[in-house]
């Protein structure tokens, strides 16, 4: 029995061992990886850049000349351009699915869902390519290109919205770890009081309050976001609905700075006793 | 692959336990003095209280992230397209 404590023991700290050493990875996704991503989606509209230069280069080649060969051209061109739009946009969607892993951590329906239609986007942008290279001529390059359109308005909601909830869940989390620390301050000062150097009556109401003014910054930061995901899904303008958000972010947290006095107010209570 | 370090310090551990059971017991050993730790009596409850201490310094950290101006080092706004191909002109 007594061997048995040994294997236990090494057992937990080799497994501590192993998690120590994958610190910052969400879903099997780390922040190496997303940096890696990105700069395959940088390298990506590096490509398209240029794809896209020559695709207008050869149009405009077709519609002065209106040849045959101009045209085959052009459409070359085209199918070339829109192929790396397509590679640029899976690049672009796979970095941001990992954004929204590594800041989220999917920890909310939402957040879940969110990822799975950006999953679903993914594998329907890969599978538009065998459209754009079946299509024989202008025309029915046209008809693919206003079908990219539509689906373009359904991924640029979802990245505004996937955006939207890595700023929401960043104060939420700043939000959360405050209102620990207004505990272990509390706590503190009930331990002092209970040692007999600090008479508690006076900080109890302040600490109430402040509980209350952290509850009532979680409502508005709740708030906010769905009121955030109701602009996006109602409006054709996702940015500005995603920068307005920006804003209501940027009141939370100047919020949250002046809640800081609360806290410098504890501090100098404890200090005192 | 996750049990393999662990298998190894089992391994490492047993090992050592084993070597130790063989050597010599307390009459070979000496205890170590206690090492003696001067707090002065004058000094707050609040300076020696390390949860204390440890709070103040993770407020401090999270104001001067909040304080920080907003650079988003990878920013990942949706790029821009025309998807009209221009070819009716």
């Amino acid at each position: 029995m007594k061997k048995i404590w040994p294997i236990i023991f090494v057992s937990i700290f080799g497994l501590s061992l192993n998690f120590l050493g994958r610190k910052h990875v969400v879903l099997g996704v780390s922040s190496q990886e997303f940096q890696q991503a990105y700069q395959e989606y940088i390298s990506a509209s590096s490509i398209y850049q240029s794809d896209y230069e020559k695709f207008i280069l050869s149009r405009s080649k077709y519609l002065t000349f209106m040849s045959i060969s101009s045209e085959s051209e052009a459409i070359d061109s085209t199918k070339k351009m829109i192929i790396s739009r397509i590679d640029f946009l899976v690049k672009y969607v796979t970095a941001l699915r990992i954004k929204l892993a590594l800041e989220t951590k999917i920890i909310d329906y939402q957040e879940n869902l969110l990822y799975l239609q950006l999953d679903n986007e993914l594998t329907s942008l890969l599978n538009s390519k065998e459209l754009v290279n079946s299509a024989q001529d202008l025309k029915g390059l046209n008809d693919v290109e206003s079908n990219s359109g539509r689906k373009y308005q359904t991924i640029s909601k979802l990245a505004y919205k996937s955006l939207g909830l890595i700023n929401y869940r960043q104060n939420l989390k700043v939000v959360t770890d405050l209102r620990k620390q207004v505990d272990i301050l509390n706590n503190k000062l009930e331990q002092y009081a209970n040692l007999g150097t600090y008479d508690l009556t006076n900080s109890k109401n302040r600490f109430e309050q402040t509980d209350k003014q952290f509850r009532d910054l979680e409502i508005k930061i709740e708030e906010d976001k769905k009121k955030f995901f109701g602009l996006v899904d109602s409006q054709n303008d996702p940015e500005k609905a995603y920068l307005d958000y920006k804003n209501m972010i940027s009141t939370q947290k100047s919020e949250i700075i002046n809640l800081f006095s609360v806290f410098e107010e504890i501090i100098f209570l404890i200090k005192k006793t | 692959m996750i049990f393999l370090p662990i298998i190894l310090l089992v391994i490492i551990l047993n090992l050592v336990i084993n070597k130790v059971k063989s050597e010599p017991t307390t009459s070979t050993l000496t205890e170590a003095p206690t090492p003696f730790v001067s707090i002065s009596e004058s000094s707050p409850r609040w300076a020696t209280d390390s949860a204390f201490l440890s709070v103040e310094s993770e407020l401090k950290t999270i104001k001067e992230e909040l304080n920080k101006p907003q650079t988003d080092d990878f920013p990942l706004m949706p790029p821009r397209f025309n998807f009209d191909l221009g070819f009716d002109q």
